[in-house]
């Protein structure tokens, strides 16, 4: 599991991404959108939405995404730490119709910033764009904050499957990006703390190549 | 409970090797099973959190779907049956991943009987909740503590990880259930106690993520849970400092007007300057199972408790 996978190629990482957001603005179909040509037959069923992953290659560099859905109902706000902690990246969905589910996000980035500090990549996607013309939340006041975050803004309609592949797509070029410099920044050499910050796990591609006769791998 | 930190490192050593783990499951965690329960059972016989949850499991028993927020199907009462043979099965497992495997079956036959649509997490905790106050509870409550404390964390990352949350989730929500404004934010309790699990098994939490939940007193402004700001507060820490941090947050023109209370379901109580607020906090926790919540506020308000009961003033603005 130790980092140190030689040149750019033929590494992996594993990356875990909660998606937040007031009920009905969309969250569960967005995921499921992007997800669902991928349902894996290991899931305890493909009719859920709630634990989704998928894999992807980017540029050589293999990413397992695991997609941690959460209650966004009221009553279960207080919950929102036991989901997000560990995670690499935060999807925060409002209906671009609905005003109050823009506040929300608002609250959730506020946590986030407060439980995880800058490590955690924030995107506020602004769903439904479908239904342009009952726009409640405008482009540049969701865009401006967004900034003022340090958080990327993007438009989708899970209805028309519009702008998800994108979100997903640099989503995870961030939080490689992310994974890397942390890794650099922790010296990049030897082995034992590559393992993992935060859920990162950076595995080498190959099997282990036994240098040795081995002595002990007897079973 | 040393009892319980050998078996915590007898999962970690097994890690790296399926075959070593299994066996150290076996010679650790089969005997001390039952004395884990044991102790755990104790422990919370003692802090009253398993008194609590019965008595919510009841009261929340009696709800309509509509109430607990159940949007999807239920399972009826033969579906209800074979999730409990599946709790059974987990409760006797002695194995962290055997109790996990029976956990996610569980999950599978819930999503089975919320009637075939696709379903995300905001339907399926209501239903969950649903489960398990028809299911023995307490059990329960000790499989999720027992996989929670001795799985790596490293394990808790897939789909596993994912319903442990889940489950533990629920059962959180199940306790703090009507206790004054859940619909709010969670109990302080509760809040506290997720921060403490929180802290002890996260992922390398001491090397980037600054230490912000040591020692964090949450302080809402003028009522309780409203505009909540969470101050880092030592145990030394004055009432008298935590009002200019408070004046600070909340902005304040006139801080010597307002002071900081401690707000139970009945009662408001000014916190003397010299007071300690962790003490306080300490000791209310124990005293009583009520939750309570301090508040930032002006002092001559102090006779009038709010009376929202249970609180279930709808939210006027978001927290």
């Amino acid at each position: 599991m130790a980092g140190s996978g030689a040149g750019g190629g033929g590494r992996s990482f594993s990356f875990k991404v909660v998606l937040l957001g007031e009920g009905c603005v969309g969250k569960t179909s967005l995921v499921l959108r992007y997800c669902e040509n991928k349902f894996n037959d290991k899931h305890i069923t493909t009719l859920q939405a709630s634990f989704l992953t998928k894999k992807l290659n980017i540029g050589g560099k293999r990413v397992n995404l695991a997609i941690w859905d959460t209650a966004g109902q009221e009553r279960f706000h207080a919950l929102g730490p036991i989901y997000y902690r560990d995670s690499n990246g935060a999807i925060l969905v409002y209906d671009i119709t609905d005003e109050d589910s823009f506040q929300k996000v608002k609250n959730w980035v506020k946590e986030l910033r407060k439980m995880l500090g800058n490590e955690i990549c924030l995107c506020i996607v602004g769903n439904k764009i479908d239904l342009e013309k009952e726009r409640h939340v405008s482009v540049q006041e969701a865009e401006t904050y967004a900034e003022s975050v340090g958080a990327k803004h993007y438009h989708t309609s899970a209805k028309q499957n519009k702008g998800i592949e994108e979100l997903f797509l640099d989503l995870c070029k961030r939080m490689i990006e992310t994974a890397q410099v942390d890794e650099r920044a922790r010296g990049n050499g030897s082995s034992q703390s590559g393992t993992a910050r935060r859920g990162v796990q950076i595995i080498d591609d190959e099997p282990q190549v036994q240098s040795s006769g081995g002595c002990c791998s007897s079973g | 409970r040393t009892a319980w930190c050998q078996a915590g490192k007898g999962g970690r050593l097994g890690q790296g090797s399926s075959v070593v783990e299994a066996a150290l499951y076996k010679c650790v965690l089969k005997p001390l099973r039952d004395c884990i329960y044991a102790q755990l059972l104790d422990f919370h016989s003692r802090d009253g959190s398993l008194q609590k949850l019965r008595d919510h499991q009841l009261s929340m028993g009696r709800q309509s779907l509509a109430e607990l927020g159940v949007t999807a199907g239920v399972p009826d009462a033969p579906a209800l049956e074979r999730i409990q043979a599946r709790l059974l099965q987990m409760h006797q497992a002695y194995s962290p991943k055997k109790k996990e495997a029976q956990l996610l079956k569980a999950c599978k036959l819930i999503y089975e009987a919320m009637n075939h649509g696709v379903y995300g997490a905001d339907d399926f905790l209501p239903v969950l909740t649903y489960v398990l106050v028809k299911c023995d509870i307490v059990s329960v409550q000790l499989d999720v503590e027992y996989m929670m404390e001795l799985l790596e964390p490293s394990q808790l990352q897939g789909e596993g990880g994912y319903y442990l949350t889940t489950w533990f989730g629920a059962l959180y929500h199940i306790s703090n259930f009507q206790s004054a404004m859940v619909t709010r934010q969670i109990s302080i309790e509760a809040q506290d106690s997720i921060h403490r699990w929180q802290r002890r098994r996260t992922i390398h939490h001491n090397q980037h993520i600054p230490q912000v939940d040591c020692d964090i007193l949450y302080v809402s402004f003028q009522e309780p849970f409203a505009n909540q700001k969470a101050i880092p507060v030592p145990a030394h820490m004055t009432a008298a400092s935590v009002c200019v941090v408070c004046s600070k947050k909340y902005g304040v023109s006139n801080p010597e007007a307002y002071g900081l209370f401690l707000v139970t379901d009945s009662t408001s109580r000014l916190l003397a300057e010299d007071s300690r607020p962790q003490q306080t906090r300490s000791a209310s926790l124990k005293s009583h199972s009520a939750s309570c919540c301090f508040v930032y506020k002006l002092k001559g308000e102090e006779q009038e408790a709010p009376s929202e009961g249970d609180g279930l003033a709808p939210a006027q603005e978001p927290i």
